[in-house]
């Protein structure tokens, strides 16, 4: 202390609590309080900022998984049966699309003049009608729906419509950067969803009356899909400061089953029970 | 107190207009924050809430397909006239929300099943009637909501859906 009183009385200075205007000490209390304030500033400003893209891309992940839940649900139920091409963690599965003339008002037809079915079909159905044996009261042919873990799920190899494959409502990890000059910059490339795994399994499979079933075990089995899909989304903070952690992963579950109405036996004439199933192509 | 202090300090921050600044921004702080929390409640509720709903309608189009495709399950009267509940279903994962674990079990089951009989009908019965209920209770993150200070739960929620069907065939 005597050290610094001589330094401050060499500065002209004879009393260190009252230099020129503030003293030492008021120095260093706000000094404290001064850097206090921006440390705390700006780790919450960090976190909100944080916490503020967490939540927006968790419900991004739980919009996204709401509309495909809802939109495989009307696809499957009004199809006339599906084949799994591949299954496992990513299923490829060929389903038939049909309509029968006139059933339900032409709401699924796919000709834009009687219905608004959204996807294309291989017109499979329609193609084959005037055959010897083949003849039927349908529309409709086949769609392939599948996935990508950075793109998400596919019809026909494409995002369908209702992905916001023309708005780009959803970010993936698979989708173009985002221009931070004249797009929004909010959000970077660590802003990205993904999915993790999307399934399709038939949950009666290992029901106990299948064994009282017999020859009906298979229809029984095979009646009920179940579509399973996990979304994740995993944000890394660059910086080694972080407070509240640095990496966070959000994952949300989605699962529905689906007992399709026209299912094989359920109908009469349903062409693809009958060409598929029927004739021992599949089963 | 120099003349040359007492012009630097005339017109600066006085204890008042510290003291009110600062209430001006807690108020401000506490009001943000209130609306950031609110509003991740709101949404962890809205996922529960699409979770639970798609496993319950799943639930019941696998009742649906038991009753339509299985002549075991139609023949067998104790298990139509029975509620029938699905195993325990959390409507959370366990990396989900930072690695909190939050158990939010849901309860899943249907009412029995329902012979819907029309009486000017010569058809008996003309269709069948299934009711499936989803309840849980939510969570209350950051004490907003909260009903029960002890166990930490929010309010009780639940899901009714209704679905008539006809027998193949």
């Amino acid at each position: 202390m005597r050290f610094l009183t001589r330094v401050l009385r060499k500065a002209g200075l004879h009393r260190s609590e009252r230099a020129s205007g503030f003293t030492l000490y008021q120095q260093m209390i706000q000094v404290f309080i001064g850097s206090a304030i921006l440390l705390g500033g700006w780790a919450a400003y960090r976190d909100l900022t944080v916490q503020w893209r967490l939540a927006n891309v968790e419900r991004q992940m739980d919009q996204y998984a709401h509309s495909a839940m809802g939109e495989l649900v009307n696809t499957l139920q009004w199809s006339v049966g599906a084949q799994l091409l591949s299954s496992g963690r990513n299923p490829l599965l060929r389903i038939a699309i049909g309509e029968f003339i006139g059933e339900n008002g032409g709401l699924n037809s796919q000709e834009a003049s009687q219905g608004h079915f959204p996807y294309l079909t291989d017109n499979y159905f329609t193609t084959n009608q005037n055959q010897a044996g083949q003849e039927h009261r349908m529309y409709g042919g086949f769609i392939q729906l599948t996935h990508n873990a950075n793109r998400g799920i596919l019809i026909n190899n494409r995002e369908p419509y209702w992905a916001g494959r023309e708005a780009e409502q959803y970010i993936w990890r698979g989708s173009r950067l985002r221009d931070p000059v004249r797009e929004m910059a909010a959000f970077d490339r660590r802003d990205r969803m993904t999915v993790k795994s999307f399934t399709v399994d038939f949950p009666l499979d290992r029901d106990p009356a299948l064994a009282n079933e017999g020859a009906g075990a298979g229809r029984m089995k095979y009646s009920v899909m179940r579509i399973t899909l996990v979304m994740q989304y995993r944000y890394q903070t660059t910086d080694w400061t972080g407070i509240y952690g640095e990496d966070y992963i959000r994952e949300r579950v989605y699962e529905t089953s689906v007992c399709p109405l026209n299912h094989g036996q359920s109908i009469e004439d349903n062409p693809f029970f009958r060409q598929f199933i029927q004739s021992g192509i599949m089963g | 107190m120099s003349k040359r202090i007492r012009q630097l300090e005339r017109g600066a921050a006085d204890l008042v207009t510290i003291a009110v600044g600062l209430t001006i921004i807690a108020i401000t702080v506490i009001g943000t924050s209130y609306s950031l929390l609110y509003g991740r409640q709101a949404l962890v509720h809205q996922e529960h809430y699409r979770t639970a709903l798609y496993k319950l309608r799943g639930f019941m189009e696998e009742e649906m397909a038991r009753i339509k495709h299985s002549t075991y399950y139609q023949n067998d009267l104790n298990w139509l006239n029975q509620r029938n509940t699905l195993e325990a279903f959390q409507l959370d994962v366990p990396t989900d929300r930072d690695g909190r674990i939050r158990e939010t079990d849901v309860r899943i089951y249907r009412d029995a099943i329902e012979f819907v009989d029309v009486v000017t009908t010569s058809v008996a019965p003309d269709y069948l009637r299934i009711v499936g209920h989803a309840e849980w209770r939510e969570a209350a993150l950051a004490g907003i909501g909260e009903q029960d200070e002890r166990t930490d739960v929010g309010p009780a929620r639940s899901i009714k859906l209704q679905a008539t069907f006809l027998l193949p065939g």
